[in-house]
């Protein structure tokens, strides 16, 4: 599959006479540039005219008193429109060309990533409604953001299942018997008692989002995303938190350039960047990896048109018409002036990673973008409505917080304050990271033999807990944390006992590559379950298999009031458990080959249900998840 | 009138034939069938009593628990010693909330029970049940068991459909019925109200759930299911430009517009020059929409000729074509869209045809009649006159015998269509006439018409001979032939099979509990390898009389009959579409799924299977309150079983070939 052309329209600001139409074409983008040629203005007003005829068709057919529709799909034989309507009379619409490959991406994922594209430009900018000079900023938003899918389509795919949820979140989950942590000392109370309940910066941080995030063999489905956040009346929980993962997925790693929204995409990246086809290093590949690591950064550099130098980026444009600069010509007046913080950390004997992305820190020369983040956020009792909160971004290895201050919030700009803050948060996270996340206690869990998605309704958003491993989670050989790129970076020295580097702000850091190493080997342990060691091909088809699974369950006519189960078993080990209620959806999958004679003989039973047939690990899982 | 000797000028002519001039030729075949015949071999009607289904197989210990029936005096008093308070009061709010017949059920209970005249049937079925005595009425071998022996007597007792208290049985007194698990099955989808067709009031068209529009490439309306032509005509000219945008400008055709939130979802056929349009909220398939269109598309073919229609339309593109289809052609259309929307219909959903149970032997018999007579009548009917020959029971559109030549045999939807057309004149109350209609097999031959000689056998049964041929004159050949072929078969005493004695009271098929399956309400059993299904008699309850009224016999109330249709095909329909993709495609080669509908509240809980294998098709329902997987799982086996051992019956074979 292959992006033909995205478009936004508002059919209310056409105007009458045929001269007029062009009024109501916003934003118009055919990917491939010249290679693939462009439209007239003609073709593009019939390619929306048409889209509104069928609108018009299937609004007709609506019953009265049923909310008007707000996704339709048109399925061609080689070409899937997808066609949003949002704030009432905006429509957004993205044709995707189809192919046989085995790979291609359903589109489910295109939807649900049009959605994304909408909520994170709100998140950016504010409703369209309310944004004035609408047509510059949809060009500077719309157009990276599409052009980065189009260049690497695997972004679609890389969060997996969780994406068929735009409104969800997608909570990380831990055993809890193994924090060992007590009440008083618990990290988040931490946060609470030092940060939020702070005299100094009580109600000048709103909120601060907790995420865990690791990536490539530490990567574990159950334990990523969102960790908690503090406040409860935050609507945009679900947007904040899946622009993060939709950062992550996309570039495979955050960092201040990625968060500051000067990343993207020129080109296809090349196989090197390909995360999933390296094998597992060790330590006679060392020189190999060191040498595909300096490869892989340049490449990157490359691709994100990082601004290494004046010349590169300073001509780069996406165009007149997308009046888009991505001009990044400051930086190369940088002076870091944030040093790393395993010179300053509270224990330094870890060499833990950690320090702001996104901070007032940075020099005064750098964009506003790198000291702080702008997102228009709704906290339900907040008597302003939504505005925009100044975010910073903090990270520790796996961990990120981000931390939403109120606008009038002037204490960020305090450097010392910034450090106290980092400080606490180091003491918190090393807490969270030491008791709940430490990698060895992870190792000691046992292999579940299931994996999960449940997705329930909150208030504001849906939560969505799952252990089912996304597509292409495997990272390659070389393990690099997902947060470390801004000071990670180049290697000055290929030697394998130089611990020494610069970062790619041009600072000096150290790190402990014998804990790294340590790391990764403990870390290839750590697949949770069954599905981790699953070939990525076949993890894809069993992927796809849910998605027909929840499609076919979509298309139920049952009335509201009743629950559906299904219960689906393939002869290829596939044992597949839906259940849709009101309010929750849940999703089991077993590999049947592996259930033991004892499992199945409890199957057996004439009285179990369709869930308890799943077996007692199940059972007992669900019981323990809803108390 | 066709003239004898067989000069039809064109096809217009032809077409007149059809609809008005049929051939009254007096039908002396019809009483011959029930003189001198053979008892029913495969009627199972036992009577309407519950007592009657409690006959229990012989040698089966674990049949004698876990039979579907529910009556038999020591399995009453055994469940009579269960404690089964908490579940009466369950299911009564059920029967209440979903208006089952419970309490008719508790009705003729104690009417049986309490019964002074002939032996009790429950009595009878005692005896049955203490002597194991076989069951000599019954046609098939009902020792068939292929699952594994129940782990608990009283467990499987108490899931039984009835559980009744003593006081109950002795009709001493009038204690609440306490059913832990009904036969009733609810409805849990969202319905139409009406059965009808809405072509003339203004209604709004988003009312209704479901459509069907034809339309020319000129946006001229040839169809619609609901709608006055008004309504139609705005309607056409978008989907004419949306369609013809694709095809113009991408040369592509679109295949459907999905809505998400409201379910809505347009599925089109571009046939050049004809568009075909559904619109449903049904929830169905892509694959499952096309298909109805394309069935809709092969009638209008059937009626008009690709060659002609295409004639027609480049003559003149903003041709009218209906000028051109007659009024039966609407009524015909109107007929197949409340079969394809509102009634059970499996047909289309797994592209095979129902077969009318026989034994193998009396098959054979038939087959082997036919086959004498057409080498005895060569003379009359040299070879090549005759293309195909069928016997056939529109009742439930059923196959009971094939002729056919060497390497050569019809479509399924060919024979689809041609059920629809035999019922559709059989209804219009022609059934004591004999017709000759051109009509053209579009999968066979989509350009040109073959005729088909129909003859009405059993207006009661609805049964029919078929004898096609593409001579368009050998009305008189096969007319004869007819006669000739029906007198064997009533000397060869063979036509109580084809029409059974006592008409449509009489049962052709098979029910429900004849099977030793426990729980099953309903099922659906596809044989992949002969394109045929079989499924058992629907057993509709009415409401406030006998459950176990048949069709027929509850035809006082069709409403009731239709509803209980279009909730059985909800269900198959959902579980056809848990084994399959959007685009149709089996999702495995081999799957098993099982599907609940539960409500807490309302105190429900219906399973559904659909277990899909390379060899055949199965989707089976059990009855409200089983909710044991293995239950389903159980039955579900023994119902496989049972239909490939009895496939040579259930199923025809090759027919007979010449």
């Amino acid at each position: 599959m292959s992006l033909q052309y995205f478009t936004v329209f508002d059919p209310e600001r056409v105007g009458p006479g045929s001269e007029n139409l062009v009024g109501g074409l916003l934003l118009y983008h055919e990917f491939g540039g010249a290679d693939r040629g462009s439209s007239t203005l003609n073709e593009k007003l019939s390619r929306v005219g048409v889209v509104q005829g069928i609108w018009t068709l299937a609004d007709t057919f609506v019953p009265d008193g049923v909310p008007s529709e707000t996704e339709r799909c048109v399925e061609l034989g080689r070409e899937v429109i997808l066609t949003v309507r949002f704030e009432g009379h905006y429509f957004m619409c993205l044709s995707v060309q189809l192919d046989d490959a085995a790979e291609a991406v359903p589109h489910q994922f295109y939807m649900s990533q049009l959605w994304l594209s909408y909520k994170f430009f709100c998140l950016q900018f504010g409703r369209f409604d309310e944004v004035d000079m609408l047509v510059p900023r949809l060009n500077e938003h719309f157009v990276p953001f599409w052009n980065d899918i189009f260049w690497n389509p695997e972004t679609l795919i890389r969060r997996g299942l969780e994406l068929l949820w735009p409104n969800g979140v997608k909570m990380a989950e831990f055993d809890t018997q193994e924090s060992g942590a007590t009440e008083d000392v618990c990290w988040d109370s931490v946060i609470l008692k030092d940060v939020i309940l702070n005299e100094t910066s009580y109600l000048g941080i709103k909120d601060l989002l907790v995420y865990h995030l690791p990536q490539g063999p530490q990567y574990d489905p159950q334990s990523y995303g969102l960790v908690r956040n503090f406040s409860t009346d935050l609507e945009d929980l679900a947007d904040v938190s899946n622009w993060v993962y939709h950062l992550l997925a996309t570039y495979g790693e955050i960092s201040s350039h990625v968060l500051a929204g000067n990343a993207h995409y020129k080109e296809k990246p090349s196989e090197e960047h390909d995360c999933h086809t390296s094998t597992p290093p060790n330590s006679t590949q060392q020189e190999s990896v060191m040498n595909s690591l300096s490869s892989y950064s340049n490449k990157f550099l490359h691709n994100l048109s990082l601004p290494v130098t004046f010349a590169y980026d300073a001509m780069q444009e996406m165009g007149a018409t997308t009046g888009i600069s991505n001009s990044m010509s400051l930086l190369s007046t940088y002076v870091p002036s944030w040093r790393s913080a395993t010179e300053s950390g509270p224990d330094s004997r870890d060499h833990s990673r950690y320090g702001f992305l996104i901070s007032p820190l940075y020099s005064s020369a750098l964009p506003m973008n790198y000291k702080v983040k702008q997102l228009n956020l709704n906290f339900q009792n907040d008597k302003h409505g939504r505005r925009k909160y100044n975010t910073l971004f903090w990270y520790y290895e796996n961990i990120l917080i981000v931390i939403v201050c109120d606008p009038t919030f002037e204490k960020i700009w305090d450097a010392e304050y910034l450090k106290d803050l980092g400080y606490t948060l180091s003491r918190s996270t090393q807490r969270l990271h030491d008791t709940v996340l430490k990698p060895n206690k992870a190792c000691e869990r046992k292999q579940a033999k299931f994996t999960y998605t449940v997705v329930e309704k909150s208030q504001y958003y849906q939560t969505v807990k799952s252990s089912i491993p996304s597509y292409g989670t495997k990272l390659p050989a070389k393990y690099k944390s997902a947060l470390e790129l801004a000071v990670n970076g180049d290697w000055f020295s290929n030697t394998d006992t130089s611990n020494w580097g610069f970062d790619k702000m041009g600072d000096i850091f150290h790190t402990n590559r014998d804990q790294e190493r340590r790391n990764q080997t403990t870390a290839q342990q750590l697949d949770r379950n069954f599905l981790q060691l699953m070939p990525r091909d076949k993890l894809w088809e069993l992927q796809l298999e849910i998605l027909h699974f929840l499609d076919s369950l979509k298309r139920s006519r049952r009335l509201p009031a009743f629950t559906e189960e299904r219960l689906l078993t393939l002869n290829n080990g596939v044992l597949c458990y839906i259940r849709e209620e009101e309010f929750r959806l849940v999703i089991i999958v077993k590999n049947w080959f592996d259930m033991n004679i004892n499992e199945l003989k409890s199957q057996n039973s004439s009285r179990s249900s369709l869930f308890e047939s799943l077996g007692k690990d199940v059972v007992a899982w669900w019981e323990n998840l809803s108390t | 009138m066709a003239s004898s000797n067989g000069n039809f000028p064109d096809v217009r002519s032809l077409r007149s034939v059809k609809s008005s001039q049929t051939l009254k030729v007096a039908n002396q075949g019809l009483k011959l069938g029930s003189k001198g015949a053979a008892s029913p071999t495969l009627s199972v009607n036992l009577g309407n009593t519950i007592g009657d289904t409690s006959l229990l197989p012989t040698g089966n210990d674990d049949s004698q628990y876990e039979d579907n029936s529910g009556g038999s005096l020591p399995r009453i008093l055994s469940i009579g010693n269960l404690s089964v308070m908490d579940n009466s009061l369950r299911s009564l709010s059920s029967a209440k909330r979903y208006g089952t017949a419970s309490n008719s059920i508790s009705r003729e209970i104690t009417r049986d029970t309490a019964t002074s005249g002939p032996a009790p049937i429950i009595q009878n079925d005692a005896d049955v049940y203490g002597t194991n005595t076989p069951l000599n009425t019954t046609p098939f071998d009902r020792n068939t068991d292929v699952g594994g022996a129940p782990e608990n007597l009283i467990d499987m007792l108490a899931e039984s459909i009835y559980s009744y208290a003593p006081s109950m049985i002795n009709g001493k007194s009038a204690g609440a019925k306490r059913p832990y698990v009904s036969n009733e099955i609810p409805n849990v989808f969202s319905v139409t109200e009406r059965d009808v067709i809405d072509q003339d009031s203004n209604s709004a068209l988003n009312k209704q759930d479901k459509n069907f529009l034809i339309i020319s490439y000129a946006g001229k309306p040839i169809y619609a299911m609901h709608g006055r032509d008004e309504q139609v005509v705005s309607f056409s000219g978008i989907i004419n430009t949306i369609v013809s945008y694709f095809q113009v400008n991408n040369e592509d055709s679109i295949k459907t517009i999905t809505s998400t939130n409201t379910g809505q979802k347009f599925a089109f056929l571009n046939k050049d020059p004809i568009i075909l349009m559904a619109y449903s909220t049904r929830g169905e398939t892509t694959s499952e929409l096309l298909d109805q269109l394309d069935f809709l598309y092969s009638y209008l073919l059937s009626s008009v000729t690709e060659r002609q229609l295409h004639k027609l339309f480049s003559r003149r593109s903003n041709f009218d074509l209906r000028t051109f289809l007659e009024h039966t052609d609407f009524e015909n259309l109107n007929d197949l869209c409340l079969q394809i929307t509102n009634r059970l219909y499996p047909d289309l959903l797994l592209n095979a045809l129902q077969s009318n149970p026989l034994r193998k032997s009396v098959r054979a018999k038939i087959h082997d009649a036919i086959l004498n007579q057409l080498s005895g009548d060569s003379d009359l009917i040299p070879r090549g006159t005759l293309l195909y020959g069928l016997l056939l029971s529109t009742r439930q559109s059923k196959l009971t015998a094939v002729v056919r030549p060497r390497g050569h045999t019809l479509h399924t939807t060919d024979l689809q269509l041609l059920f629809c057309l035999v019922r559709r004149h059989m209804e219009s109350g022609s059934a004591s006439k004999e017709f000759w209609i051109p009509v053209c097999f579009p999968k066979f031959n989509s350009t040109g018409f073959l005729y088909a000689y129909i003859r009405f056998l059993s207006p009661e049964d609805k049964s029919a001979m078929v004898l096609i041929s593409a001579q368009k004159d050998a009305f008189f050949k096969l007319k004869l032939f007819g006669d000739r072929l029906w007198e064997r078969l009533v000397s060869d005493k063979l036509t109580t099979y084809i029409v059974p004695r006592g008409g449509g009271s009489a049962r052709c098929g098979f029910r429900v509990r004849d099977i030793p399956a426990p729980l099953v309400h309903h099922f659906v059993y596809k044989s992949r390898r002969f394109v045929q299904y079989v499924m058992p008699e629907v057993d509709y309850n009415v409401s406030g009389n006998n459950p176990f009224l048949d069709e027929s016999e509850s035809s006082g109330d069709p409403e009731g009959v239709v509803e209980y249709q279009r909730k059985l095909q909800s269900y198959y329909q959902q579980l056809h579409d848990s084994v399959v993709y959007d685009d149709g495609d089996p999702i495995n080669k081999s799957m098993l799924s099982f599907v609940k509908w539960s409500c807490h509240g309302a105190s429900v809980e219906v399973v559904g299977l659909a277990w899909v294998t390379p060899q055949f098709e199965l989707y089976l329902l059990c009855n409200d309150g089983v909710r044991g997987k293995e239950v389903a799982l159980r039955s579900a086996r023994r119902v496989v079983s049972w239909c490939r051992k009895h496939e040579a019956r259930l199923f025809i074979h090759d027919g007979a070939v010449f």
